[in-house]
Formats: structure tokens, C-alpha cells, sequence
């Protein structure tokens, strides 16, 4: 039991007597909220499993062309329709496609339509909310009225319209799903900015004449960050859900770029005899939309402020 | 019991859905085809018909003598009365209307249609053109004038008779611009008055239709020689005159209003879920139907299969590759392969604009589709391959002869693609393929094809399925909106002039050939020998497949699962040994409601929910 006292850092006697052992005390230093919420994070299993699990498939996105057994368009005639081997783990399709080429390929497609759509609802969404929430007056209850009329339509069939009227492809879907989801990002960020107005803080930065919009960048948006990723990342899996229902109805991506969706939809009808070509497909949308739907509640449970 | 249930003469067995066989017997139909031109006069199939195609079975004595009672003696094996149900599924969003005078490609037609009124003309089972609503016919000398004598016992079930009144309005309502039907084109260039009356550039009164001496007789004018026209008529199945007047044209949607000549009358109508019809007690017209319900099942048709597996309907054809093939091992037997409509499949180019027009670049893309492979792996009994535009057994086919224009070769498409200008694939613009509604079928071999296009010439090609309406909007515009696209297309009528007059100058591809468009024209009002009558039509076929506007990939020969409590001279080998429930199936256009009944073995029920 020598406990030699030492230097600031160290663990000197009147530390270890202190009735409470926090972070600040063994550190020596104030730990600040972002390292508590990700170790909250990482204790749970849940969130660390997704967060797995969202990794490995981003990876596979991100190295598409390297680990893929062939390129994406091939296809042989006279390979049609075979059972998982050793040269097609996940067997082939009804003209001679790889499945495997195609479920990671489709997973890339799922993902970088999951990813942008999200961007753009924020790019949207966020500023629009701010504004809403910051000026009031007649900017809030126009943006209001925009957000009351985007609920009103439901969500898939306004995408299908603005597909059916712009074109398929990638971008188009980008842009039409990303248009039907900010709607909940705006809210969200409206609603922390109305609470945040009133806070001591804000009131002070104002009364120092700190300029609105650098109050509401510098000084409210970082506080209201943490509700905000939570949304951000839990509306990932709803946007790839979103992309795999449009190409399941056959709007949207033109073949040969593999979308899971329209592999699910064109496995169907083998569902009794080639059971793998809806198998795997869907097998890659599930795996997507659990792992991003458990970092997000792992983000969720992490970063709420009540638990402290 | 009715002559036409009697059994015919069995041919020897032969496995129907091998290829060689069809092959065979189309060739052979083909074969009767002609011999049947020669004995019926000089004007070829199409002028038999035109002749005044006489029953020849019966003379005008016997036709009153004809049994005009619906109480159809049913053979011992039958279901009884009641349980003498026929239920047929049907796609559901295409079941506006039954008529044909209404929209043609909304109506119920997979299912059943077309059966309230007897058509001027029908189809028998060996596709020869026989009286229904008109008892004999005649054209005058130059062919552009025919009449057509009514049955004078047929009658509306409202007590009105059936009169030649009754067809000059339903060919009025076709041509009114206020209507905008839908086939407005099948009568273009054919009928007099028709292309200014749907312009809107003269009125409907001055249409070449009109009644003749008195109300049982009809008379339509043409603009040009139409030997051709009894058997374009074909569809002719009129709508009531006075329904039309007083309910609107969509009287048959409805049973209260619904009003009928024909076998069979409008019961019940429950939108998207199932149409019933029963038979008809006033029906006066020639067909014996011993069925007295048809139930039409709205389903998706990727749900048919599961429901004929489960005995909720009686027939399903065009199915899913995945459904044949559980079909070949569980009930290989309930299997029919048939001529269809003798439908070809085919991609197609603006011709007008580059890169299509070029006549190499096309010819390339015609080299570069492995037809055999895409028959072996996709297509099995359901189509063969086609390097020319009339399918095998039509009229003036000439396959064989056409098969090395189109042939796969894919090194020659290579040179003939770097002769064009571009050395290899990649500086060749991309292209989008667009599918006209693709089904399971369809969709596998476009996209095989596609597939074939990237891999033969190096080529980028995406695939955009479209929808039917969408795409015969962008097809029909003029000029044209679709550049590269892939679409199909069946016969009318049993001429070669219906088929060939598709790709005619101002119709709906952008290809213009003023001496396809001549030697076409000329065959179809030609009056001599058939022979040469049909060499004039191979002639310009040969042109058409030589200058590739289009390259022709399959002929369909769809698949049919019909349930073995399905009988009648329906489901026996016709002369030339097909089997199977003839196209236009189960219609007043065609003898096929007399020839089907139900056996003692059906399961009871099945069209009660």
C-alpha cells in the first residue's frame, strides 16, 4: 500500500479518499461529454455489434471492384440458373449472373443511395429548421405549412411520382427520396432550437451582440447535435429501405447496375426453386438496415442527457 | 349431341412441346394453308373469305332449321348444369370494359371478352374465317365495296333486334374523335372516310359503313381493294345502338345496363376482384356453348400459378419460366403449346437518328445475338428463335429462306461495328434499351440480350423497363421518342398484309422504304395467282430483314395449363396436330365457347368466391 503522492496527474491520497470516483478524478482533468457517450457506447453490445455490422458492409461497398468474383454486366447464357458452388458461392441468376457480384454490388448501390439521400434531407431539412426556429414570424410558419404539406402525401408514392416524372437512375432517386425526408430533420432541429433560444447562454451571447446566425452555428447547433445524429443515422436504414421498396415496385435503377430491391422483386416467382436469388439479396438489406438501426439507438441510448 | 363435340381422328402421339414437332406441324398447317387457297378460287386465303365465305356446311335451309335452343345436350362425362362453371383469370388493371368498340387494350381479353354480341366473322379452330353475324358475304368487282348479310333471328336481350344499324354505330363511336379509341389505326387506310373521320375533318355520318337494302344487310366501302377486309373484320363485335344511346358506351360494365346478343350475358361485375358472366337464355346465334358461367379472377398474374395449383382456375398461359419448369415435373400433361398469335419479338432502332442510322451499325447488332442459346437457357417451349418477321405457319412465312441475313455471328459483328466507325464498343454512345411492360419472360431474354450486346461489341447498354401506355405514347409520337427499344407484335388477322403493314412508311417505327411500302400495296389488293401473291409479300419481307430496322430475336409460342376436367373438341388436335385452346380463346370471335365444357371431375365451387 505505498501510495506515493507525485505529480498533478497522479493519484495522490486525497483522490482516492474522495467518496466520488469520477473520470475527472483519475484523469486529473474534466472529461467532456463526447468521451462519456461513446464509452456509454461501447458498453453496449447491441450498438457494437451494429456498428460491426455497418462497417463490414461499407467495406464491401467501398472495395466493390476488388473483392467481387466478376465485373459487374457479366453474364453467361450457358451458366444460367445454377445453385450455389464453389465458383458461384451464391449461385446465378436466369441469364448467368453472379449473385455474389450482384448482392455486393447492390449493397454499394443501397448504401450510396442511403448515404446521399440522408446528405441531401440534411442539406435541406437543417437549414430550413434553423431558420424556422431562429427568425419565427412568418419564415417559421412558412416553413411550417412546407413541412405540413410533405407529411400530407405518403412518403413511397410521392417518390415513385418524382421518379416517374424525372427518370430512373441513381441520381434521380437520390434527389427524390432525399426531398421526402428532411421533413423530420427540420422538425427535429425547429424543435431543439426553440428550447435552446431560451437558455441562459444564448440570451447571454445575444446580449454581448453576437450576431444571430453565429449564435445559432457556434453556440446553439452543437448542443442541439446530439438528437440531430441520432435522426441523421436512423433515417439511413429508412432511406435504403426506401431505394429497395422503389426498385422492388420496378421504378428507378435501370439494369445492369444491381439494386437489392429488383433482385428481390425478380426472385419471386423462383422463390420454390431457385430459393438463393431472394435469399441473399435479402439477407444484405437486412443486414444494412439492423446495423444502422443499431448504431442509432446505440447513439441514442449513448447520448441521452437524462441518463448522467 | 352437337356436331362440333364429337371427337375427331387422333393423330399420332407426339411429345407437343418439343420443337421439332411444332415445327413440323406448323409447317404443315402452313402447307394446307395454301392448298386451301387454290381450291377456294383465285384470290388466296384472304379471297376465299372475300368470295362470300359460305358455310359450306350448311345451305341457307338449314341455317333456319339450326337449332336456335341454348339447352346444348351435354356429353356423358359433363359436369352437370350447375357445376358447368369455366373460371379464367384475367390481370387486373386492364378491366375497364369488355368491349372491343370500347378500348381494345383495356379490356378483359386474357380472360374472356368480346362476348356479347357475335362478331360479322369469327375464327374456327383450323384459323379459317366462317360466318357468325353475317350469314354470307360479297365484294364487287374492284373489292371495294362489301356486303354482308345479317342473321335476321339475332336479338338483343333488351327485345331489340340486331340490325345493321346496330354495327354503323358501333363503327361511328370507334371513329369519334371524342372517343379516342384506341385502335383507331387498324382501319386507317383501309376504310373509306376513316382517316378524316378521326381527324375530326369530316362527320361520322359520311363513314363508309352503312345499311344496305334493308336492316339485316351491311355495307362497307374501302378506300382501296381490300380482299382482306371479311377477314379484318373479324372484329366486329357490335355494341347495342340503343344501350349506346341511352347508358353510354360503358352499358357492359355494369349489369344493370348491361345489354347482350351474344352466348353469353353480363351477371356480375365487382371491380378488381372478378367478373361473372351467364349464359345467355335469348342467345339466337349459331354457337352451341354448353358452359353457363364463366368466372373471370382479377389476380396479379404472378399470383395465376399458385392459383391454378390450387384448383381456383381452370386455365393460365404465359407463364413465369420458374412455373414451367415446376409445371414440366409435376403435370407435364396439362402443358399446350401453341401458335399464339403468331407473335414475333423483336429490338428496334430510330433508324432516323445516329447511331441507328447506319445501315452497318444495325447490321451489327443483328449479328450479335446468340438466338439458339437464348431459346436453350431462357425461352424453352414458350418461343423459338426468329431471324425474320412472319412466324412459322403464317401465311407467306418464309423462315427458312431469311435465316442467314440475321444470322449470329459474333465476329462479323465486330467488323462490321468497327466498320461503321467505331473501333470498339466504348466509343460507341451508350445506350438505353427501353422494354415495352415487361413480363418475367420478356424481361429475362431483354436483358439477355443486352447482355449479349455489352459482351459481342463491347458495348454499353442499360435496360429501362416501361410501361405499356407510357411507351406507345413515346413509340406512336411523331417524330418517334424512342431511339433504341425492344416490343413484340401478333397478328390481326390471317393475312400477311396485317403483319407486314406495321413496318408500312408513317406507321408506328420510323423506317420508311418506298419499295417495301409499293411491294406491299400491291400484294395486298393483288387479284391473280396466290402463289405470286405470296412471293410479292416474301419479296418485300426479304427487303424489310435485309435493311434491319429491326432485329427480330423470338417467335412466341405460348404456354398453356389447361385442367384435365377441361374438355371438348377444344383440347384435341386440329387437323394439323397443335393442340391447344386457339387464340382468340374463349371469345364470340372464335368457335371455341362450342367446343369447351366441363367435366364430371371438376371440384365443385371453384368460382364461388
Amino acid at each position: 500500500m505505498g501510495v506515493t503522492t507525485s505529480g498533478p496527474a497522479g493519484i495522490d491520497a486525497v483522490s482516492l479518499a474522495s467518496p466520488v470516483l469520477t473520470l475527472e478524478g483519475i484523469a486529473g482533468r474534466p472529461v467532456s461529454n463526447t468521451r462519456r457517450a461513446l464509452r456509454r457506447f461501447f458498453q453496449q453490445r447491441l450498438a457494437v455489434i451494429g456498428l460491426i455490422i455497418s462497417g463490414f458492409l461499407i467495406a464491401i461497398a467501398l472495395f466493390a471492384p476488388l473483392i467481387a468474383p466478376t465485373s459487374m454486366e457479366a453474364s453467361s447464357l450457358m451458366a444460367a440458373n445454377k445453385f450455389p458452388s464453389s465458383t458461384y458461392p451464391f449461385g446465378t441468376d436466369a441469364i448467368g449472373r453472379d449473385v455474389l457480384t450482384r448482392v455486393i454490388y447492390g449493397t454499394r448501390t443501397s448504401l450510396i443511395v442511403g448515404f446521399s439521400a440522408v446528405a441531401i434531407a440534411c442539406l435541406i431539412g437543417i437549414p430550413l429548421g434553423l431558420a424556422a426556429g431562429l427568425r419565427g414570424g412568418w419564415v417559421d410558419f412558412t416553413v411550417m405549412r412546407m413541412v405540413e404539406v410533405m407529411v400530407a402525401f405518403p412518403g413511397i408514392l410521392f417518390a415513385m411520382f418524382l421518379v416517374s416524372i424525372t427518370g430512373g437512375g441513381v441520381r434521380n432517386i437520390i434527389i427524390a427520396i432525399g426531398v421526402t425526408t428532411w421533413v423530420t430533420l427540420c422538425r427535429l432541429t425547429r424543435s431543439q432550437l426553440l428550447t435552446l433560444r431560451e437558455q441562459e447562454f444564448v440570451q447571454a451571447a445575444r446580449s454581448l451582440g453576437v450576431s444571430e446566425t453565429r449564435i445559432a452555428v457556434r453556440h446553439m447547433l452543437p448542443n442541439a447535435m446530439a438528437p440531430l445524429i441520432v435522426a441523421i443515422t436512423l433515417a439511413i436504414p429508412t432511406a435504403i429501405f426506401a431505394e429497395a421498396g422503389l426498385s422492388f415496385l420496378g421504378i428507378g435503377i435501370n439494369e445492369p447496375t444491381p439494386s437489392l430491391g429488383k433482385m428481390v422483386a425478380d426472385s419471386a416467382q423462383y422463390i420454390g426453386v431457385y430459393w438463393y436469388l431472394g435469399f441473399f439479396p435479402t439477407l444484405a438489406i437486412a443486414l444494412a438496415m439492423l446495423g444502422f438501426t443499431f448504431v442509432g439507438d446505440g447513439l441514442r441510448d449513448a447520448m441521452d442527457p437524462r441518463q448522467n | 349431341m352437337s356436331e362440333k363435340l364429337r371427337s375427331r381422328p387422333r393423330f399420332p402421339i407426339d411429345d407437343p412441346r418439343d420443337p421439332s414437332v411444332i415445327a413440323r406441324r406448323i409447317a404443315f398447317m402452313d402447307q394446307r394453308l395454301r392448298r386451301r387457297s387454290l381450291l377456294g378460287g383465285t384470290l388466296g386465303f384472304a379471297g376465299l373469305a372475300a368470295l362470300g365465305g359460305r358455310d359450306f356446311r350448311l345451305g341457307p335451309a338449314d341455317v333456319a332449321a339450326r337449332a336456335r335452343s341454348q339447352d346444348v345436350t351435354l356429353p356423358d362425362d359433363a359436369a352437370p348444369p350447375d357445376q358447368q362453371v369455366y373460371v379464367v383469370p384475367n390481370e387486373p388493371n386492364l378491366d375497364k370494359t369488355p368491349d372491343f368498340y370500347e378500348s381494345v387494350y383495356e379490356r378483359l381479353s386474357s380472360g374472356s371478352s368480346d362476348i356479347f354480341s357475335d362478331p360479322l366473322v369469327r375464327l374456327s379452330r383450323e384459323f379459317e374465317i366462317i360466318p357468325a353475324a353475317a350469314l354470307e358475304w360479297s365484294g364487287n368487282e374492284e373489292g371495294t365495296v362489301w356486303t354482308f348479310s345479317l342473321d335476321p333471328a339475332l336479338m338483343w336481350n333488351d327485345g331489340n333486334p340486331v340490325t345493321a344499324n346496330d354495327w354503323v354505330a358501333t363503327f361511328r363511336y370507334g371513329a369519334d374523335p371524342a372517343h379516342a379509341w384506341d385502335f383507331t389505326w387498324y382501319f386507317q387506310g383501309v376504310m373509306k372516310g376513316w382517316d378524316e373521320a378521326i381527324a375530326g375533318e369530316i362527320p361520322l355520318e359520311e363513314l363508309g359503313v352503312r345499311q344496305g337494302a334493308d336492316e339485316h344487310e351491311l355495307i362497307v366501302e374501302t378506300q382501296v381493294p381490300a380482299p382482306f377486309l371479311p377477314a379484318m373484320l373479324l372484329y366486329s363485335c357490335p355494341l347495342s345502338a340503343a344501350a349506346l344511346e341511352e347508358h353510354g358506351p360503358l352499358y357492359n360494365s355494369n349489369p344493370e345496363t348491361s345489354v347482350t346478343s351474344g352466348p353469353m350475358r353480363l351477371a356480375e361485375w365487382l371491380v378488381d376482384q372478378r367478373v361473372v358472366y351467364e349464359k345467355n337464355p335469348d342467345y339466337q346465334g349459331s354457337l352451341q356453348v354448353p358452359v353457363n358461367r364463366v368466372v373471370i379472377k382479377l389476380a396479379d398474374p404472378g399470383t395465376w400459378f399458385i392459383m391454378y395449383q390450387n384448383d381456383e382456375i381452370d386455365f393460365m398461359d404465359d407463364p413465369a419460366p420458374a412455373d414451367l419448369l415446376v409445371a414440366q415435373s409435376e403435370f407435364p400433361d396439362q402443358i399446350y403449346s401453341s401458335v399464339g398469335d403468331f407473335r414475333t419479338y423483336y429490338l428496334f432502332f430510330d433508324v432516323t437518328k445516329a447511331p441507328f442510322d447506319s445501315l452497318e451499325v444495325r447490321q451489327a447488332f443483328s449479328h450479335a445475338i446468340d438466338r439458339d442459346a437464348i431459346k436453350q437457357q431462357i425461352l424453352g417451349p414458350a418461343g423459338v428463335p426468329a431471324y425474320s418477321w412472319l412466324a412459322p405457319g403464317f401465311p407467306a412465312a418464309n423462315g427458312e429462306a431469311l435465316s442467314s441475313i440475321q444470322n449470329f455471328d459474333a465476329a462479323k459483328a465486330k467488323e462490321l461495328l468497327a466498320s461503321a466507325g467505331f473501333a470498339d464498343g466504348s466509343s460507341f454512345p451508350a445506350q438505353v434499351l427501353q422494354v415495352r411492360n415487361p413480363n418475367p419472360l420478356t424481361g429475362s431474354v431483354s436483358q439477355a440480350v443486352a447482355g449479349m450486346l455489352r459482351e459481342n461489341l463491347g458495348i454499353a447498354v442499360e435496360v429501362q423497363d416501361v410501361d405499356q401506355d407510357t411507351f406507345m405514347d413515346a413509340l406512336t409520337a411523331k417524330p418517334t421518342e424512342v431511339l433504341f427499344g425492344w416490343v413484340d407484335y401478333g397478328m390481326d388477322f390471317l393475312d400477311p398484309y396485317n403483319m407486314l403493314s406495321v413496318w408500312l412508311s408513317g406507321g408506328r417505327h420510323s423506317w420508311s422504304n418506298e419499295e417495301f411500302d409499293q411491294k406491299v400495296k400491291d400484294a395486298a389488293s393483288f387479284t391473280g395467282d396466290p402463289a405470286e401473291r405470296t412471293k410479292m409479300f416474301q419479296d418485300a419481307e426479304r427487303i424489310l430483314v435485309e435493311d434491319v430496322p429491326a432485329v427480330f430475336v423470338f417467335h412466341g409460342t405460348p404456354v398453356q395449363f389447361v385442367k384435365p376436367w377441361v374438355k371438348g373438341a377444344a383440347l384435341e388436335p386440329d387437323a394439323n396436330g397443335i393442340t391447344s385452346i386457339h387464340w382468340p380463346g374463349y371469345t364470340a370471335m372464335s368457335t371455341v365457347p362450342a367446343e369447351l365444357y366441363i367435366g364430371a371431375d371438376a371440384p365443385p365451387g371453384r368460382g364461388d368466391q
